[in-house]
């Protein structure tokens, strides 16, 4: 969770390496209401993927 | 100014007022935004502006046998993205240690370097952003 530098905007990201990531944009101007003004969704991808020798038989 | 650091990074560019976050590796470099926060309407504070393209220039995938004899098949990943601070190019680095530089404008690819543990390399980054 990050500022965006003279904003009143808070970046959230979750990056999950091996699976998944996603991004949201929470506006905090107004302290007894925090809004979620943008969310990236869930961006797919990546991959460790390990085979067992009994794979190759 | 890099916001964060790890496996998902963020970087902002105050001078253009671009976001840069959430790569995928091997299909988008990066996700460029637009950051508004005196747009009139919520919607348009934040925008997706583009999904920058993948360079061919970063790490292949790799797999090893480790002493277990398994055999790990492991994609990379970007570890860490920055704007230069006229946000004209973007530096990225991968998981092979491979720094790329891009055009944001454009997301055409301008310059990459393998950086090792030691050596100079790291001298040609800096002065190409800066």
């Amino acid at each position: 969770m990050k500022e965006i530098p003279n904003t009143k905007l808070l970046v959230s990201l979750h990056h999950n390496y091996e699976q998944s990531a996603n991004m949201a944009v929470f506006d905090i101007s107004k302290k007894d209401q925090i809004k979620e003004i943008y969310s990236l969704g869930e961006v797919s991808g990546g991959s460790i993927i390990i085979l067992l020798p009994s794979s190759f038989e | 100014m890099s916001l964060g650091t790890g496996y998902g990074d963020i970087t902002y560019n105050s001078r253009r007022g671009i976001l840069g976050a959430a790569p995928l590796y091997g299909k988008i470099s990066y996700h460029l935004f637009n950051v508004d926060s005196n747009a009139s309407k919520t919607k348009d504070i934040v925008k997706l502006i583009r999904k920058s393209k993948w360079h061919s220039q970063y790490g292949k995938h790799q797999s090893y046998i480790d002493t277990s004899n398994l055999l790990y098949s492991l994609e990379g990943y970007i570890t860490a993205l920055d704007f230069n601070p006229t946000g004209e190019y973007v530096a990225t680095i991968d998981s092979y240690n491979n720094c790329l530089i891009s055009d944001v404008t454009t997301a055409n690819y301008r310059f990459h370097v393998k950086l090792g543990r030691w050596g100079s390399s790291d001298w040609i980054v800096f002065f190409l952003l800066h």
